[in-house]
């Protein structure tokens, strides 16, 4: 800390990254380009996220990183280590307690409330790139509300397969007018975004690009009106460890053995605590 | 603790309360001033060399220029105005961005004495809860003008109130006023 101001970002980059992300709350689901900065850390490995958390923080947050999930993994642990070696901010584990999340590819089980930020880490922010690779095309299909391309990709899934194949990044439509990608969460948690308490900010360093959702908004997923859109089922199966219902699962393969337990470690290790206590 | 503070600090502060204030329109947060001014301190905040600003505010904003190294334009070329009040005159020329780039349009921060009279409006949109009932603490020919420029999302303007009590409420875009 003592070698770099508060957070690592000298002022004018994090003004930069402040001005993007105003924008991008007053413009839901719209990209903003921003000028993202080298991190000491490999792009691609949450340099997005990153950088608006060590924008928007302060001394007095909790801070809560996970990575599918889990608070234990090498790129949350990397994460949280570095964010408090430049800030000195306190650390959690438990979404309740945390003002600020840092997350790539979940929302944490335990529901969100007002005054807590949701920091996504996205790798593709771009919902269009994956049927028009021309991004001077894509902007201008912003612009006209021009998502045909989706439409009928998720068509030609529908007709062939009878339902959509996309099992993450599930394209979403924000307040009823862009459509984004959601970062690579599971259809799981589409629904979760929907109407949300939380702020909740999208981040692609790689990218150059971020944007949000500010609460209380409409987050649809892309469907036909005669289509249910359905999420990660997992029937009859229940956590090995916490012994949990109707959450999502982590599938851990044992040589034949299928095993499950929550994805949502946190979440699994307050139920375990509850099991104890009973 | 305001005392205390570094501009760094000053500025973090400020933005997040800001950004809760966008996130959040209706609610009113805290602003901690800069050289004795909410204005100074929104400016000190928002302010760097890639941005331009228009001014029509008491202070000092040659000290302003020289320590965020921003540049002063004419109102329809820029992208934050600091009003001393909300003037509609100024409203309707600032720039609302284009169908592309949403977010080439400005950003009006209006001071106003207090954020409890102004106004009666319902608030709904992004950032609100079903509907809100507050005062805004502009006039509503003001108001009505806004909303024209707001009329075509994405294009528009975001606004924030700056009360000298130290309060900040803002408007986003999106946010749909109703009058009482």
């Amino acid at each position: 800390m003592s070698d770099h101001g508060f957070a690592f970002l000298d002022g004018d980059a994090k003004k930069e990254i402040r001005r993007a992300l105003l924008k991008a709350v007053a413009l839901p689901g719209y990209i903003v380009p921003f000028a993202s900065r080298e991190m000491p850390v490999a792009r691609g490995w949450g340099t997005g996220g990153l950088q608006i958390t060590l924008s928007i923080i302060l001394e007095q947050d909790v801070l809560k990183v996970i990575d599918q999930g889990c608070d234990g993994s090498v790129n949350a642990i990397n994460i949280r280590n570095f964010i408090t070696s430049v800030t000195k901010v306190m650390t959690t584990s438990k979404t309740s307690r945390a003002s600020i999340i840092q997350t790539r590819h979940r929302i944490p089980e335990h529901e969100l409330r007002e005054n807590q930020v949701l920091v996504f880490q996205v790798p593709y922010p771009e919902v269009l790139t994956t049927v028009e690779p021309d991004t001077a095309q894509q902007k201008q299909m912003h612009a006209d509300g021009d998502y045909s391309k989706l439409w009928v990709l998720l068509y030609e899934d529908t007709s062939q397969y009878g339902d959509s194949r996309i099992s993450n990044r599930y394209p979403v439509q924000v307040n009823n007018h862009f459509v984004m990608d959601p970062s690579p969460i599971p259809k799981y948690d589409i629904p979760r975004m929907d109407n949300c308490p939380a702020l909740q900010l999208f981040g692609a360093g790689r990218e150059k690009r971020m944007y949000a959702i500010p609460p209380y908004t409409t987050v649809k997923p892309l469907k036909f009106d005669d289509r249910e859109f359905k999420i990660e089922v997992f029937p009859g199966v229940c956590c090995e460890r916490c012994g949990a219902r109707d959450v999502f699962f982590d599938e851990v393969r044992l040589g034949s053995d299928r095993r499950y337990f929550c994805s949502d470690t946190e979440f699994c290790d307050k139920n375990m605590e509850k099991n104890d206590a009973a | 603790m305001i005392a205390d503070m570094d501009l760094e600090q000053l500025n973090r502060n400020n933005f997040r309360n800001c950004l809760e204030a966008l996130a959040r329109p209706g609610n009113v947060y805290q602003v901690y001033p800069y050289n004795h001014s909410v204005i100074m301190a929104m400016a000190s905040m928002l302010l760097y060399p890639e941005v331009t600003f228009y001014q029509q505010t008491e202070g000092d904003w040659n000290m302003i220029k020289a320590i965020t190294g921003t540049t002063e334009r004419e109102a329809h070329e820029a992208d934050y105005l600091f009003l001393d009040v909300p003037d509609k005159n100024i409203l309707q020329d600032v720039k609302s961005g284009n169908q592309q780039n949403p977010e080439f349009s400005a950003t009006l921060i209006c001071g106003c004495q207090n954020l409890k009279s102004g106004t009666s409006v319902i608030l709904s949109g992004p950032g609100v809860n079903g509907r809100r009932q507050t005062t805004l603490p502009a006039p509503v020919d003001f108001l009505e003008l806004l909303a024209e420029k707001n009329r075509h999302f994405p294009l528009g303007v975001d606004l924030y109130f700056l009360s000298r009590e130290h309060g900040i409420c803002a408007l986003p875009r999106t946010t749909q006023v109703d009058f009482l």
